[in-house]
């Protein structure tokens, strides 16, 4: 199979299994499903190294941006910010 | 971009209209990152290209092209080290001594066979030519990647350092045996034959395929950078 192919099926059944168990575990906080989202696109990534249209990946950016500003308020917070709920 | 992207801008933008929904009017986490993970898997599949050609059939027709290279080298009992430069019009041409001499001169061969400076050389295509980039300048390494490890599927990895004179270029599980008998000297392997025709396009250099070594799984060139 098509490395590229590969990398779409098992991102997509990564994902459905993460809102399916997600959400059976009652978690509610949308930034940790982004997160495993982030997490699972880098790993696939580094497995498949899929072919891409464009010479850098805008998704991997916009995935890497939205994790670090929940790391970001995450610190914050642990720090006495209260911006998360 | 065809069906097939189209189909994942649709997923895509359905995956954030479905989301944005979601979270706007039901307040629901669960749906919202439903949507989002949509999203995500619309773009990566719209960002995924089809190549209408398998990589096998390239790998193939480049290795026949390779072939050919053999035939008209021993027709014209040709075996000396081939220079790869870059033409007037982006085009590299491998100039193959026929009668001793360094690299040539000119940029552009006049026919088949010309004389330079006292010797004469034979001009031929390079194989790949077609196949690379014009902008590499300063994107050696991606470049490579990309023909060797995605378009072609020639090899694993690949990796290039500079060394003195030239470039270090190792591949890594290359899939191309290494041609034997005049092709292997003049221009060296399918990959190596990749690596030096980027390697003048991006120096604007006259290169050469210097040395080329098996070992471990891994085959290493050197290309030489001619001043």
């Amino acid at each position: 199979m098509d490395r590229s192919v590969a990398f779409n099926i098992s991102l997509a059944i990564l994902m459905a299994l993460t809102v399916s168990t997600l959400s059976a575990l009652r978690e509610y906080r949308l930034d940790v499903y982004v997160s495993m989202y982030t997490l699972e696109y880098y790993v696939c990534l580094a497995i498949f190294r899929p072919r891409r249209r464009i010479r850098f990946d805008p998704i991997a950016l916009t995935l890497l941006a939205l994790f670090s500003t929940i790391v970001a308020f995450r610190v914050m917070e642990v720090l006495g910010y209260a911006l998360l709920s | 971009m065809d069906r097939f992207n189209l189909a994942g801008l649709c997923i895509a933008l359905s995956g954030l209209i479905f989301a944005s929904l979601s979270y706007v009017i039901l307040s629901n986490t669960p749906l919202t990152a439903l949507g989002i993970s949509a999203a995500i898997l619309g773009f990566s599949i719209a960002i995924t290209p089809i190549s209408p050609i398998p990589p096998k059939a390239v790998r193939s027709m480049l290795e026949e092209v390779l072939a050919s290279s053999e035939l008209i080298l021993e027709w014209l009992n040709v075996g000396s080290r081939g220079y790869y430069r870059v033409c007037d019009d982006r085009r590299i041409y491998v100039y193959i001594p026929l009668s001793g001499g360094g690299p040539p001169s000119v940029a552009k061969p006049r026919g088949l066979i010309f004389e330079d400076g006292g010797y004469s050389y034979l001009a031929l295509p390079s194989p790949v030519s077609g196949l690379i980039d014009l902008d590499v300048t300063g994107r050696i390494e991606s470049t490579l990647e990309y023909i060797l490890v995605d378009l072609t599927e020639l090899c694993e990895s690949v990796s290039v350092v500079e060394a003195g004179l030239g470039y270090t270029v190792e591949f890594r599980k290359p899939r191309s045996p290494k041609p034997p008998g005049r092709v292997g000297r003049v221009l060296g392997s399918l990959e190596a034959c990749i690596a030096a025709s980027t390697i003048a396009l991006a120096t604007g250099r006259p290169v050469s395929v210097a040395s080329e070594e098996d070992s471990d799984g891994r085959r290493i060139a050197f290309i030489e950078v001619y001043r």
